[in-house]
């Protein structure tokens, strides 16, 4: 395949909500229709060990039919860009055990961002090694830290204007708003917080990068009576003795959680959005979960 | 009763994005406050979540008190990039050196990107705090990061940028830059560095580290100060986290992390355990009552408490691992977000 036609997916959305369920669901759909897929998660630590075996290492390893998964480190990722550009292994080790270059590349800011996101755009950007892949999945950083990422190379080119790296950097923010290329998906759940979040989110990367993100509602709970059930249920049980207190508690709660995904809804589509629903799914088993959720989401998942 | 929060004077407040930091810290200090203690939150968090939290509006400085004649709660929102400036301010010798700085554009990068420096300024804000001797208990609130240890390495990697061997290698005793003293290896990588940043950048660079050396000694007397306060034994981690198995594995690497590293993980809160409302039904007869409606949702209602149920097993299998000088609270889900006081006293008698 040609690497200008890879498609790059970054998953994110607010701490919990199941980014790294979704991403790893996306990356099984695609494989089930037969596109050599790279889920690549992002940092020091991976979370995907915990789930297939083998996951977490630094160079990819097939960890189901057609899916890799690889973990991407800032460090690594900088060693790597600088390799491509200075060609000579032995000045890059010259320059990584240097103690004040080290220190600079621990704390400069952005320049772990930018690494990272360097390396998450290299494959259609033609830059690096070869990413032999047509779809990267990758599980994204939570919103905030995200944000920091998308904008590392906005800030690295104001701040230093010309140059190799600066020329990159305009280049990775056009290849992020690439719609050909690169597409964000933001998960979020039916309560406030996340909604919050996903709304900040969502109306940043329009202005700034004029992205559309996929919108991911995770977590409905499957209704198992309609509004107006509940409505008599819940008036059936008013005033009977204390022992159907717990049912009288559940038939409230699952009322207000109606309203909660209704409003959740309603909310997305005033964006503009279509919302992508998943369902609550009653386990806590890694396997079962991605199964289920990959089958799902494969219906209504669509890319480009 | 004693409990764990007793001997502690300040509270780090750890765990993964979304677990419930926030909430967790402002009902750890609702607690302490309550028992008497002068108590003080801190937060970075931008959502004003502990604000909400505690049902208060912050003053324009960030603090706020809760209103109450039986005890003291004072809660406060880190602005990072206001105690960045300030604190530059107070470090430089000189005004124009300050100057020099804040004007650096890779300065003000580094102040506001939120890796590191979010960090890095609320520790610098929890020393302040507890320099001020104003309170018994301090609890600090961190940002969401992607594994719980990061709160505590990327302060840790914006110290070193301050060092003095990293200073020092960028400007000579009278200011300037000494590029001409390099050695041979430094300038085989200085311009290597130059090749691939571009010469803009090397400039930027020189510049924040010949303003970044006049404050290298407060950076250095502060990081000592911060590790100091760390360490203490008075000084506990809370780990709050998810009811999964994969992240009570991330807590456990987490807590042996800290010890290694001179820290004390006090408590571990597992949050939104199963609720009482999800207890398991007694009332079997309602299946048999022949309300088809009524069976749909007992049935139901059985399905979910079966998923928390068996997410408890997993707690319970993972609990056993955990060292025994650390508390275990379970906090129980509940069924809307937690908002205000009485939302956080709900919460208080399980900590
Ligand atoms: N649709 C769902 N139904 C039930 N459980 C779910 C669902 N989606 C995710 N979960 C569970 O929610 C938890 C969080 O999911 P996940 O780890 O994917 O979130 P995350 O956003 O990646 O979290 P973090 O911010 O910590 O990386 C896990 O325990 C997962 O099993
Ligand atoms: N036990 C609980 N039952 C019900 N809701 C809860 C519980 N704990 C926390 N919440 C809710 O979950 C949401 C997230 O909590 P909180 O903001 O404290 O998380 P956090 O870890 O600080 O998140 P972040 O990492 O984004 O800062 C809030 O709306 C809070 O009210
Ligand atoms: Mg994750
Ligand atoms: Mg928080």
């Amino acid at each position: 395949m040609k690497r200008e036609n890879q498609k790059v997916i970054l998953v994110t959305g607010k701490g919990g909500v199941g980014k790294s369920a979704v991403a790893a669901s996306i990356a099984l759909i695609e494989a089930k229709q037969g596109k050599r897929v790279l889920l690549a998660e992002l940092g020091e630590r991976g979370f995907f060990r915990h789930v297939f075996p083998g996951a977490g290492d630094v160079r990819p390893v097939e960890v189901t039919a057609g899916v890799d998964a690889v973990r991407w480190e800032p460090e690594a990722c900088l060693r790597e860009y600088l390799l491509h550009y200075l060609k000579v292994e032995k000045l890059v080790d010259l320059f990584f055990s240097n103690r004040v270059m080290r220190s600079f590349v621990g704390a400069a800011p952005g320049l772990r961002e930018l690494a990272l996101l360097g390396k998450i755009t290299s494959g259609p950007r033609g830059v690096g090694p070869d990413l032999p892949y047509d779809v990267v999945v990758v599980d994204a950083y939570a919103t905030g830290h995200f944000r920091a990422l998308c904008m590392a190379p906005v800030g690295m080119a104001a701040a230093i204007r010309v140059g190799p790296m600066a020329d990159q950097s305009r280049m990775m923010t056009e290849l992020l708003k690439n719609s050909k290329n690169t597409k964000m998906v933001i998960v979020t759940l039916p309560e406030e917080l996340p909604m919050n979040e996903a709304d900040e989110l969502c109306q940043f990367v329009n202005q700034e990068l004029s992205i559309s993100p996929a919108i991911v509602i995770n977590r409905n709970l499957p209704m198992p009576l309609s509004k107006q059930e509940l409505d008599s249920v819940q008036q059936k049980l008013v005033g009977r003795d204390g022992s159907m207190d717990w049912l009288q508690i559940f038939a409230n709660y699952m009322s207000e959680q109606g309203g909660r995904q209704e409003a959740a809804d309603q909310r997305v589509r005033g964006w503009g959005v279509q919302p992508i629903h998943l369902p609550f799914y009653f386990t806590a088993d890694w396997p079962t979960l991605l199964r289920e959720m990959s089958q799902d989401l494969g219906h209504k998942w669509q890319v480009g | 009763m004693a409990s764990w929060l007793d001997s502690l004077k300040v509270v780090v407040c750890t765990g993964t994005g979304g677990v419930g930091k926030t909430t967790m810290a402002a009902s750890i200090g609702l607690k302490a406050a309550q028992s008497g203690r002068k108590t003080l939150v801190l937060t970075v968090d931008p959502a004003r979540r502990l604000a909400d939290a505690l049902g208060l509006s912050l003053r324009s400085d960030g603090v706020g008190r809760v209103n109450s004649d039986k005890y003291v709660l004072d809660a406060a929102m880190i602005d990072a990039k206001r105690i960045f400036t300030e604190f530059v301010q107070q470090a430089s010798p000189r005004p124009e050196v300050a100057d020099r700085l804040l004007k650096n554009r890779l300065f003000q990068q580094l102040t506001s990107t939120i890796s590191g420096s979010q960090e890095f300024t609320s520790l610098e804000r929890l020393l302040q705090a507890v320099e001020s001797d104003k309170y018994d208990l301090i609890v600090l609130d961190t940002p969401p990061t992607n594994h719980a240890i990061d709160f505590l390495r990327a302060p840790e990697r914006i110290f070193a940028l301050f060092q003095d061997s990293v200073t020092r290698w960028f400007v000579k005793p009278s200011g300037g830059l000494i590029q001409d003293f390099f050695s041979r290896g430094t300038q085989t990588v200085l311009s290597a560095l130059e090749a691939v940043t571009g010469k803009g950048f090397l400039t930027e660079l020189s510049e924040f580290f010949i303003a970044a050396a006049e404050i290298q000694s407060t950076v250095a007397k502060r990081s000592i100060a911060v590790h100091r306060l760390l360490a203490q034994s008075d000084t506990g981690f809370v780990l709050v986290t998810a009811f999964d198995e994969a992240k009570l594995k991330e807590g456990l690497e987490f807590a042996s992390e800290l010890g290694r590293s001179g820290h004390h993980l006090r408590a571990v809160i597992i949050n939104r355990a199963l609720p009482d409302w999800l207890k398991p039904a007694q009332d079997k007869a309602l299946l048999a009552s022949g309300d088809e409606v009524l069976q749909r949702l007992v049935e139901f209602h059985g399905r979910l408490a079966e998923y928390y149920e068996s997410r408890e097993k997993i707690y319970l299998s993972t609990l056993g691992r955990m060292h025994e000088d650390v508390a275990f609270c379970r906090v129980p889900e509940g069924r809307e977000a937690i908002e205000g006081i009485s939302g956080l006293e709900r919460v208080i008698q399980f900590l």
